[in-house]
This record gives structure tokens, sequence and C-alpha cells, in this order.
């Protein structure tokens, strides 16, 4: 996908009708434009998504997206219009998406309401010249280019920095399900489970005889429980992650306080610090749970080694084991009749009963091999079982510490929850009984996860069993049999699909994991590495001399914005070349970056490295920037890319002592409104 | 080799045939409806999907 020209006319700042086209070929793939704050740059950003979606996503909310000198120009009662006009290439088609909305003057004021729902119309001219226009133009678009991941490609650069938490970590996963196309997978898998087999269980406990009915709808029951948990599993997922979401909303505020920002920061710190050691203590246990699992039972074995080794040396003491002459030597004696003293064997004489006697007490070798194998592995026990003990001690003693380091997490943050619920400042008070109350909201949805996801274990257990149970009943009737037939098949094809569902998203999460890792080395100025780990969260991890790979979890605004950029980055790269893989499924696309202030809070050597990187992110990419973060090192790397630029010229309403113009802003009596102008005006 | 550690390559090589050619099929369908997955008739939609699979099911099972 290339974007090519988007027309605005009365969104937002934007006065009657402006145009901005834009160039993507190799040596021009940079779009720039400037403005200062409050000139419409995230209105341009936002521009995009509602004429593709019909849906903008302001900082601060839901807002009124009719420019209002054009509302001022017409009388109370009228109707006036704004719409966007988007064009692009894609697949060798070009597209031009169009939206509009009317809307009423309702009063004096500069009130306005939407005249009905805006609807967006599509058409395009493909390869061949052919002009076409899309029956359904919302699905249309939506398959050009997923809604899901219109975040990840026009994106604001200031609030990138969340994807590097933990909360962010399911919109991880919904990129990556999109972006494989797994949403296919898991919608069959969906449709197999919920519709088609339910059915078909149904068929068959139709047509079944009464032991086997039986079996049929007691697997019916446990699967509809199941359903039922994972749907509040599901649900408290959302909620937890809702909850999350609005935690870092208020933890974002917090930072705009200067009076609290240094113990927000500290708290945040102090937070992260806690979840990497909760997820220590986890590891540590799965460990020793292994460990104990594969050992344990050595800690109970003393009295047995000792007993069973007693009885071993016994034999070993009376000649018994190893008996003190093999077998073979006298099966060897025997055959050849004759004893190595010179002594005649013959059948029946009397030397050759002895030795058949000494035969018979002889051991086989496979008798001395495990006599030796039981004796060396009871030599090693007690050795195993130290190395068990100090095992676990070492455990214990690292899970004391962090235990201790926890709780005195916990008091840090008690003590600066309670430091700040009792500030002057009265935001600060009410965002701090807000957070206690997500907080607390938050842990009993994160129990019900937990409870949910022990219940589910449990019923898959119960469900295995009935399974066994199932395959002992023998069908009673060709029907019976036939239904039978039906339910397994299907139940098959969901297994193979659910495989594929999880193996697929595992060999993209390792794909991109080592994406983000080359992207974020290269930027990153200090020896840290970066994951995307199995929870889908975006990691930063250091090697410490001795003890080896460890989490950082301090990472400061501009590592967030580095790790963040480098997985959007590295999602652009991947999402290119799976578009160049012959899968009929899992296609991937070429599309475009546009983002919002890039270089956000970052200081001057991240902006520089960042910079350097922006012509590699993607095929097109168009940067708002203002003056502050366009710097000269930022303009030195990027200015052999640029194929167009554009300044956001803003008119402000005069004020009091604000009346003098400069480039960006002009002074002005009515309304405020941007024009749009071709070229850099410079600093 | 748990199914965690396979590749979707070899799980495809480990299942059956016929699985592997019905699951093929039931993805084509899957992807045939994809534009439907965020809009209102995705419910009625979804009873035809159903019923599709469901067919494919019964074939390869009959043959």
């Amino acid at each position: 996908m290339r974007i090519l020209r988007l027309k605005l006319k009365n969104f937002r700042q934007f006065y009657g009708e402006c145009e901005l086209r834009f160039l993507s070929d190799d040596t021009s793939r940079i779009t720039v434009i400037h403005g200062e704050n409050g000139s419409g740059k995230t209105s341009l950003l936002n521009a995009f998504k509602w004429v593709l979606y019909g849906k903008t996503d302001f900082d601060t909310g839901e807002q009124t997206i009719l420019n209002e000198l054009a509302l001022s120009e017409i009388a109370p009662g009228a109707v006036t219009e704004l719409s966007l006009e988007l064009e692009f290439e894609h697949e060798e088609a070009t597209y031009t998406v169009h939206r509009k909305q009317e809307f009423k003057r309702t009063g004096k004021a500069l009130d306005a309401e939407p005249i009905g729902k805006s609807v967006p119309t599509l058409s395009w001219i493909d390869e061949r010249g052919k002009y076409e226009t899309a029956k359904n133009p919302a699905n249309r678009i939506n398959q050009l280019i997923p809604e899901q991941m219109h975040s990840y490609f026009f994106f604001n650069g200031e609030r990138i920095e969340k994807l590097a938490n933990v909360s962010a970590s399911g919109e991880i996963r919904d990129a990556i399900k999109t972006l494989m196309g797994l949403e296919i997978i898991d919608r069959a898998s969906d449709h197999l489970g919920r519709l088609v087999i339910k059915d078909l269980r149904k068929e068959a406990s139709e047509t079944a005889s009464a032991d086997y009915r039986e079996l049929l709808e007691k697997e019916a029951k446990i699967n509809t429980e199941i359903d039922d948990l994972k749907q509040e599993r599901d649900t408290a997922t959302k909620s937890s992650k809702g909850f999350q979401t609005e935690l870092d909303a208020i933890n974002a505020s917090y930072e705009q306080i200067a009076d609290v920002k240094a113990k927000a920061e500290q708290r945040r710190s102090l937070e992260n610090e806690r979840g990497t050691i909760e997820g220590e203590l986890e590891s540590l246990s799965q460990e020793r749970m292994e460990l104990v699992s594969q050992a344990g039972a050595l800690a109970f074995l003393n009295d047995t080694v000792t007993s069973v080794s007693n009885v071993l040396e016994d034999c070993r003491k009376r000649g018994e084991l190893p008996y003190k002459i093999r077998r073979t030597f006298i099966d060897d004696l025997l055959h050849d009749a004759k004893c190595i003293c010179g002594t005649e064997l013959q059948e029946g004489s009397q030397a050759r009963v002895a030795l058949e006697g000494y035969r018979d007490q002889a051991t086989g070798e496979d008798l001395e091999a495990a006599f030796t194998d039981v004796v060396s592995n009871l030599r090693a026990m007690p050795r195993e079982r130290n190395r068990l003990y100090a095992q676990l001690s070492t455990w214990s003693a690292k899970e004391s510490d962090y235990n201790k380091r926890l709780k005195a997490i916990s008091e840090e943050l008690d003590e600066i929850s309670s430091s700040l619920g009792s500030s002057d400042i009265e935001d600060v008070k009410r965002l701090e009984e807000r957070r206690n109350e997500l907080t607390q909201l938050q842990a009993d949805e994160r129990l019900k996860i937990i409870k949910a996801k022990d219940a589910i274990e449990l019923l898959n257990d119960d469900l295995a069993k009935i399974k066994k149970e199932i395959d002992k009943v023998q069908s009673k009737s060709q029907k019976e049999d036939l239904a039978r037939q039906k339910l397994e098949f299907a139940e098959a094809c969901k297994n193979l699909v659910d495989s594929l569902h999880e193996a697929l998203a595992e060999e993209t999460r390792h794909h991109l994991s080592s994406k983000v890792n080359d992207t974020f080395q290269s930027i990153l100025r200090k020896d840290f590495y970066a994951e995307i780990d199995q929870d889908y969260t975006l990691r930063i991890f250091k090697d410490v001399p001795g003890v080896g790979k460890q989490p950082v979890s301090e990472k400061s605004t501009g590592e967030n914005q580095v790790i963040s950029l480098s997985f959007i980055a590295s999602l652009v790269n991947l999402a290119k070349e799976r578009n160049k893989a012959k899968t009929t499924f899992f296609k991937g696309g070429v599309y475009p970056l546009i983002m919002d202030s890039p270089f956000g809070a970052l200081d001057r050597e991240y902006r520089e490295k960042i910079a350097q990187h922006i012509p590699d992110l993607a095929d097109q990419v168009i940067i708002f920037a203002s003056n502050s973060q366009w710097s000269k090192e930022v303009d030195d790397k990027c200015r052999p890319f640029i194929g167009k630029e554009y300044s956001l010229v803003y008119h402000a309403p005069k004020s009091k002592g604000r009346e003098e113009d400069s480039d960006y802003v002009k002074r002005t009596d009515g309304p405020e409104f941007t024009m749009i102008e071709e070229g850099y005006l410079g600093h | 080799m748990s199914e965690r550690s396979k590749s979707p390559k070899q799980i495809l090589e480990a299942a059956s045939p016929k699985a592997r050619k019905v699951v093929n099929e039931i993805l084509s369908i899957e992807h045939e409806y994809q534009s439907y997955r965020n809009i209102g008739a995705a419910g009625s939609v979804e009873k035809e999907i159903a019923a599709r699979i469901r067919q494919l099911i019964e074939r390869e099972v009959k043959r």
C-alpha cells in the first residue's frame, strides 16, 4: 500500500479544501509535515483513521471534527459538510476512499450535530484500467488495511511507549494474529467447536446406545462448562486489560504533575521490579516442581538405599553377586567337554555333574550388568540427594530474598500510595483514590482468571477420562457408527486446527522477537537485548557477568520508546516479508508508516539514531513533527530521503499579549484554523 | 517432542491426509468469508459457514 494523496475539507483545523500529496520511491520515501503544537498534526493522523474507518482517536476523547470557521459561516439550522478523500495504490490498483459527514448548526453558539452516520465510498482502477466501485466499502477497506492493525501503521509516537508495558501483551498478540492471518484459523476452530462439533455430538447422542449416550452427554456437559469458564476467563482478561489501560493513563497523568512526578516514577520502577520478581518466583516454583517430580523420592529413600546396599554387599561378600565364575565360561568348558585342569567332562561323569552345579549358581551377564548398575546408582544416590538438598536450599534462600524484597517493595508502594492519597493537590488525591480502586478491581479479575484456568485444567482431565471410556464403548448400529465417525473426524480436524494455530503463533513470535532485537540493538546505546516473551510481552534483558541473562526492570521512557518503535518497524517489515511469501491464507502486506511525533521525549542521541533508521522502517514513511523535535541531526539523517514536505500554518485567535505572527503561527480575529503550505518553513 | 515445539509444517505432516485436506478446505471457506468478520451480518453468515464445514466432514467420512 502506498499513499498518494489526502484531501481534506473542513476537517478539524483545516478550513475549506486542502490537499497533501505523498511520494514514496526509493530516494523520496519520507514525507514530513512540520507544525507547532495545536496546529493539527494529530488531526491529520486522525484524518487517515476517520476516512478509512469512520473513527478518531484523540487523546482528549471524542471531539467535534467539523471545522469551527466553516460552522461559523452558516446560520443556525443550516447544514454544512466535511469530507476526506484518500487515494492510495495497492497491488497495482489505485483506490480512492471518500467519506463525508453532514452537520447541522444547532444554535447561535458554535454547536453542531451530525446528520446520520458518515458513509464511505471506495472506487478503484485496476491494473488494466478498469474502474470499479465497492458494494461494501467498509469490508473492502478492512481487507486492504485491517482496522485492528491501524494503530501500528498510524501511530502517535508520544504514546507508543505503552507497547512496552505488560498490559500491551494482548495488543501484541492480536497484532501477530492479524498479521499472520491467524484470525482465520481462530474462527475455523471456533466454528468447528461451537457449531459443527456441538451439532454432531447432538446427532451422535440421538443415535447412540444408552452407555454411549450417557458418556456423550457427560462430555457435552463438561465442554459447555469449559466454554463458560473460558468466557469468564476472557471477560476477566478484558476487564483487567481495561483497568490496566486506565491505570496507565493515571500513571501518565501523575508524570505530568511536577510535584508528584518523582514519586510516580519511583512507583512505576518499583512495580516493574515487583513484576520481574514475581516472574522469577514463578519460574523458581516451576523449576522446583520439576526437580521434585524427578528426584524428590531421594529424600525418602535413605533407609531403603542403606538396606538394599547392605543386602547387595552381603551377596558380593558371599561371592554370589557377581559370581566368581561366569556362566559363559562354564558353558564353554561343558561344550569342549574338558576342564582347564585337563579333566575330561564326559556326559554323566562326576566332574561334569559338579561343574553343571556351578553353572546353576553362576549369574548371567544381564544380571551382572543390572547388579553393577544398581550398585553404582545406589552409590550415587546419597550424592544426588545432597545435591537435591543443596539445590532446594539455594532456591529457598533465593525465594526468601525475593520475598523479603517483595515485602520491602510492598511497604514502599504503600508509603507512596498513602503519601499521594493524602496529597494537598486535589487532582492527585482523586487520582490516587481511583488508582487504588482500579488496583483492587484488577486484582479481583486476576483472581477470577486464575480460578477459571485451574477449573479448566481439572475439567480437561475429566474430559480426557471420558474420551478414553468413549473409545472403549462399541457402537451397536451402522447409523450410530457413522454419527460417531463424523464426530471423531470433526474433533480430529479441530485438534489439527488448534495445533496449527499454536505453532504458527509461536513461529511468528520467535521470528518477530529476533527482528525486534536486531532493530533494538542497532538503536540502543546500552548492551541490552529485546525479546517478545511467551506471554507476548516486550521485554528488555541484559547479561550480568557471573549471573547471566537478567531482565531490565527499570527502563527509561526513551528505552520504552525505542523498543516499541523497534516492534512496530519489525511488524511492518514482517508484513512485507509475508506479502512476498507464496501462502494462501497468511498473507501480509506492504504498509506505510504514519508517525505523529516519533521522537517523543527522546534525547538527542536516540533521536539521531532513530532518524537514521527511519528511511529503513518502511517503503513509505510519513512523519508529523514539531520544530523542537525536528532537530538538525534528525534533518541531516532524513533529508536525503525526503520527497515532500509541508508546513502547517496555524491561524490562532488573537489574545492579549499574543498578537505577533511567526512563520508557523498567524493571528486571526475569527475562529482558529490551519492552512497547509508546501515546503519547510524552517526553524 | 511436544506439540508446542513442533513447526506448522511438522504438524501438518503428522496429520492424516484426510484431516489435512479437510482443514485446508475449512480454511479456504473461512478465508472466503473473511470480510464479514467485523460486520453485523456475521451472525447469519456463521450458520452458512458451519453448514459448509459440516458438509465437508460428512463427505470425507462417507468416502
